[in-house]
């Protein structure tokens, strides 16, 4: 069983599903809700954790398609751009999993996606724009 | 910029010598110039580069004074100026460091010369804009106490830790406790029985490179070391011993 971060985009046709219930119950995925920002009246994003077989990932997958909810791997909403950064840190103090921190030998600052849970705390405390989202 | 006339940046205030580290008591997440500060001490942010930042390195400004020629945002500038807030009265450890923010500078230099690395609009979230200036001074060893001085370590610095939820806008006197620079760049420090974690807000990378850039510049014959036409405001320096 391998984990995977899934952001899941929801539209107002959609918000109304149960479709972490459909996830576990259909496709034996045990999810983790790390982040959730919806409306009932709008559209809304799931930050997910889940894990699972990849056959049941790869059906899971169908099914969100199938009912228009669309799907990005985490890596692929962020993005750090190394020539904005100043390596000052400012980011470090403020990320609660230690996505962002600072490399001890040469005080670069790394960012490490796999912990990323888009909390969006970073894009407040760069005061450069280093840190973007892609919604 | 080219079809600019002329360009030149005169900036009030650089290079604090020491200040303050910021933390909030207060419920709710604060968006100061010390950056962005959560609920119930949970973290702490310092501004200093610590033992690479030049006053740090002078603590009496005895070779740092108007007319100090310095790396300035990529190019060749000067110390105009005391900056504003200047303050060499402030409270001394017995090294001579003192306690929170001191000295500071005023630097003017020609804009054509500087280059977007080293000098960066910044936008702080819930206070304003402002600019990252990379400042680069050159200290001359002229005697032994120049010396002792210019080796100064993290350890040697104490910051006051100030609360920026209650204290600091209340314009209260004092501070939570003091902590050095070296436990400050750990990530976290112990006080009253929290960890709180730490950040800076200054770029000890983009230091160490300036300092480079600079030793290259003065190594090659391209950057001479020129002594101040006049000193900085300052105070008596306290005799201290060099074991």
């Amino acid at each position: 069983m391998t984990e995977k971060k899934w952001v899941l985009y929801y539209t107002s046709e959609t918000v109304d599903q149960p479709i972490i219930y459909r996830l576990g119950q259909d496709f034996h995925l045990i999810c983790n809700i790390i982040k959730a920002e919806m409306d009932y009246s709008k559209q809304g994003y799931l930050v997910l954790e889940v894990s699972g077989k990849e056959e049941d990932y790869n059906a899971a997958l169908e099914y969100l398609s199938k009912i228009g909810v669309t799907i990005a791997d985490m890596e692929e909403r962020l993005s750090w751009n190394k020539d904005a950064c100043t390596h000052c840190g400012a980011c470090t103090g403020i990320c609660p999993t230690g996505a962002f921190f600072i490399n001890d030998a040469d005080k670069t600052v790394a960012f490490d996606g796999e912990k990323c849970i888009l909390c969006h705390m970073c894009l407040k405390a760069c005061s450069f724009g280093a840190v973007q989202f892609k919604s | 910029m080219t079809d600019l006339r002329d360009a030149f940046l005169f900036s009030p205030r650089n290079a604090y010598q020491n200040y303050n580290v910021g933390t909030n008591s207060t419920d709710k997440t604060i968006y100061t110039y010390m950056g962005v500060l959560k609920p119930h001490f949970a973290n702490a942010n310092y501004s200093s580069a610590g033992q690479l930042s030049p006053l740090l390195n002078d603590p009496y400004y005895r070779t740092i004074g108007i007319g100090t020629r310095i790396f300035l945002g990529g190019g060749v500038g000067y110390v105009a100026w005391p900056g504003t807030q200047h303050c060499p009265t402030e409270p001394r450890n017995e090294r001579g460091i003192p306690m929170g923010g001191a000295g500071t500078l005023a630097v003017v230099g020609d804009l054509k010369q500087m280059n977007g690395r080293f000098l960066r609009g910044a936008s702080i979230t819930g206070y304003g804009c402002s600019m990252a200036v990379g400042i680069g001074v050159p200290i001359p060893i002229l005697d032994e106490d120049m010396l002792y001085a210019t080796t100064v370590r993290d350890e040697d610095i104490q910051a006051p830790l100030v609360d920026y939820g209650a204290a600091y806008p209340n314009a209260e006197p004092g501070c939570l406790t003091y902590v050095n620079y070296a436990q400050l760049k750990t990530g976290s420090i112990e006080w009253n029985g929290k960890t709180i974690k730490t950040a800076p807000l200054s770029s000890y990378k983009m230091a160490k490179e300036i300092a480079e850039t600079l030793k290259t510049w003065i190594l090659k014959g391209d950057f001479q070391i020129a002594e101040p036409v006049e000193t900085l405001p300052t105070v008596e320096k306290k005799e201290v011993s060099h074991d």
